[in-house]
């Protein structure tokens, strides 16, 4: 953990949800305290239903603590309006989910660019269609550039959202069971491909999942259980090779 | 550009669902669309019916043997305009004076309605004289077989029957024949050149009954004036002979050349051969004598009931007749037979959207997810929604396009079934209507899901993922 530095990449102050149901409130997060740095690998583990995914969208910007704040290199995101917070996604965040569903009718390419249907890209001097097809080709799919995604394995779907999440240089990378409908050799090289992009990059990666040697590869795993942390634990083999 | 993009891949990429909704649409479309051309063009054919016979009279010989009961005179004999009458006359030279009565009854009948006052609208210069058309209606040989050739002052009578249109040919240049408004006894002038006058009496039949061309005053013979020996055919009976423009015909013995065919009218015109008024009158030795007169008023709402009556009332030896309530009462029917059709067409509408409704809402629903991903990865509510409609707007722009072109068609067969008799018009009214109706369809069935869908927050849209 990076101690020298005096604001964090990422906070997360007693963070609480609960959410309102017919039936009751539910409490999804309780008492979460949390530090991340750039280029650091977190794994969230624990069982179904431990508030993994509410941890991961509080994180995000894509929901909003009940209780608590989030601050973002010095930002305070949960008490963003969602119009600035639409903005502050596209220039901080990727997201992969677990499955992640390119669009159907969009090549591998165009998926990878499909962000910038939307925004332009930010302090670019190459051509973004080159990048694009630089990435996908650091991840393996240089044959599938033009590929539609009905073509493509599981494996592959999920390296295109990667692709995704890399073509807008997010500083940070969420990505909800991102291994969960793979196979062990899918599995590995997305989370290694995950610790090579947060090194290189110094990208924030973190990620959940229930598969311990997935997240034994990471820097750092917190485990979850309840909505309340059980632990947070510094992996020492790294990077671990199984 | 790229967010219609994205809009115009996603509909192509549920062809059936679109198909359904886009089916549903043309179907409204086109069902409208006919009944809308149908209607007007029954509509537009029926006021002209009332245009022509509203303000046009027809003045024709009293008939001997009735007409004594001035009750029966004065009522509007339903017949059409162009009846045909034989045997009995009106001598030319009365026309003026008809004239004089019909402008002087139209007059007056315009003052006692209030004239200006109840119309101020219109002034007072539109109250111009009517114009009129003489025809002389004669059975003769044409080629052979016995028609009704109708001598007509050519120009005179396309514009009183201002309905008229060729279908080929030229009507003749202004000189060829005699003009609207010079006394009746005047025959040709050759306007070219302006020198040649011809007289009645260097117009005649030579021995063999042959009606023989007019010789200039030199004394050599003329060049075939041009126009005496015009004919113009009813479509009808050019259809049926086969004629065509430049064919020749031979009228008793006379040739004539087709200078022109009509459009068919629907009237007794369809069948008749039109030579010039004064041929006619020198071919069948009726010199100064003519069958009917035809007078178009010249100003909106004219009086033309009144002027009727003064004619029949002032001017012995006539019948004056007019028709209006027959084209009225037609106007009426169609205008009822199309409101009930509209309102079936337009509740079944109702129905319709109904259902595109649900199904336009059942395959947003079923987008959520990939909405959740397109809001992640950067979209804004915004550009979703545009997304949502730019896709219901390309689609209910072709669904217009299909149901226009399948409303024409539908048209053609409605008219046939509906047997109004008149001719298909189409505007591009009705293309525009079609297509906006299209697009409103079709936005109407997405707006609310598609706001709806828009607004929602990323995690309810995964949250629905992971329960669905
Ligand atoms: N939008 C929501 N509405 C109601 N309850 C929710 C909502 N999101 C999560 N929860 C509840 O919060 C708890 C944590 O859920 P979640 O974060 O999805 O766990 P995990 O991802 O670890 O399976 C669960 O009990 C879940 O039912
Ligand atoms: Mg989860």
């Amino acid at each position: 953990m990076d101690k020298n530095n005096s604001t964090p990449f990422l906070e997360l102050r007693e963070v609480n949800k609960t959410f309102s149901l017919a039936s009751g409130q539910v409490t999804a997060l309780e008492h979460i305290s949390l530090t991340i740095e750039k280029g650091e690998l977190v794994a969230l583990v624990g069982p179904s239903g431990s508030g993994k995914t509410t941890l991961l969208n509080i994180i995000g910007s894509l929901d909003r603590p009940s209780k608590g704040e989030v601050i973002l290199e010095g930002i305070r995101i949960d008490m963003l309006s969602e119009e600035d917070l639409v903005h502050f996604r596209r220039e901080k965040f990727s997201f992969i989910f677990q499955d992640a569903k390119p669009l159907r009718m969009l090549n591998v390419l165009e998926n990878t660019l499909l962000p910038f249907n939307f925004f332009k890209p930010k302090n670019r001097n190459g051509n973004i269609k080159d990048e694009g097809i630089e990435i996908i080709k650091s991840l393996g799919l240089g044959h599938r550039i033009y590929h539609m995604p009905s073509q493509l394995s599981g494996g592959e779907i999920q390296r295109v959202a990667i692709a995704r999440a890399l073509i807008t240089h997010p500083a940070m990378i969420l990505a909800d069971e991102p291994t969960a409908n793979l196979d062990r050799d899918n599995r590995l090289f997305v989370i290694d491909t995950f610790r090579k992009l947060s090194k290189e990059k110094d990208i924030a990666v973190v990620f959940s999942t229930h598969d311990l040697e997935v997240a034994n590869r990471a820097d750092r795993i917190v485990h979850l259980k309840d909505g309340v942390f059980l632990k947070d634990e510094i992996i020492s083999c790294n990077p671990c090779r199984v | 550009m790229k967010i219609l993009r994205l809009a115009l891949l996603e509909l192509l990429r549920r062809p059936k669902k679109n198909l359904v909704i886009a089916s549903s649409i043309v179907i409204a479309v086109a069902l409208l669309t006919s009944l809308s051309i149908v209607s007007n063009s029954a509509n537009l054919a029926i006021m002209e019916i009332i245009a022509k016979t509203g303000h046009t009279l027809t003045v024709r010989p009293a008939v001997t043997s009735a007409g004594t009961n001035p009750e029966e005179k004065n009522q509007e004999y339903k017949l059409t305009t162009s009846e045909v009458v034989l045997g009995s006359y009106i001598p030319e030279a009365a026309v003026p004076e008809i004239m004089k009565y019909y402008d002087k009854a139209i007059k007056e009948g315009w003052e006692k309605k209030g004239g200006l006052v109840s119309n101020p609208g219109i002034p007072e210069t539109s109250l111009e004289p009517a114009t009129w058309a003489p025809r002389l209606f004669e059975k003769a040989e044409v080629d052979g077989q016995e028609v009704i050739v109708t001598g007509i002052e050519i120009r005179k009578e396309y514009f009183v029957r201002f309905w008229w249109n060729l279908t080929s040919g030229d009507w003749p240049a202004e000189t060829d024949v005699r003009d609207v408004n010079t006394n009746v006894s005047t025959l040709y002038t050759i306007g070219s050149d302006g020198k040649v006058t011809i007289d009645k009496t260097e117009y005649g039949v030579d021995s063999s009954g042959r009606l023989i061309a007019a010789q200039d005053k030199t004394g050599k013979a003329a060049p075939i004036l041009k126009g005496w020996d015009d004919a113009y055919l009813g479509g009808a009976y050019a259809k049926a002979k086969g004629l065509k423009l430049g064919d020749k015909l031979t009228i008793n013995k006379s040739e004539f050349t087709i200078r022109g065919v009509l459009e068919e009218t629907n009237s007794a015109d369809d069948y008749m051969v039109f030579i010039p008024l004064s041929t006619a009158q020198k071919l069948f030795n009726k010199e100064g004598q003519i069958s009917m007169v035809s007078v178009r008023a010249m100003c909106p709402n004219c009086p033309v009931g009144d002027a009727m009556v003064e004619l029949n009332k002032h001017v012995t030896g006539i019948t004056a007749v007019s028709q209006l309530d027959v084209a009225g009462v037609q106007f009426d029917f169609f205008n009822m037979l199309y409101k009930f059709l509209l309102a079936v067409i337009v509740s079944t509408i109702a129905v319709g959207i109904f259902s595109i409704f649900n199904i336009v809402t059942g395959s947003l629903y079923a987008r959520i997810r990939e909405i959740g991903m397109l809001k992640a990865i950067g979209a804004s509510r915004f550009q979703l929604f545009r997304i949502f409609i730019y896709e219901h707007f390309i689609l209910g722009l072709a669904a217009g396009i299909c149901g226009y072109v399948l409303g024409l068609g539908m048209a053609y067969i409605l008219n046939t079934l509906l047997d109004t008799g008149a001719v298909i018009r189409i505007t591009t009214d009705f293309l525009w209507r079609a297509l906006i109706l299209g697009i409103v369809c079709s936005l109407v069935a997405i707006i609310y899901p598609a706001y709806k869908l828009s607004k929602l927050k990323i995690t309810e849209t995964f949250r629905t993922q992971w329960e669905g």
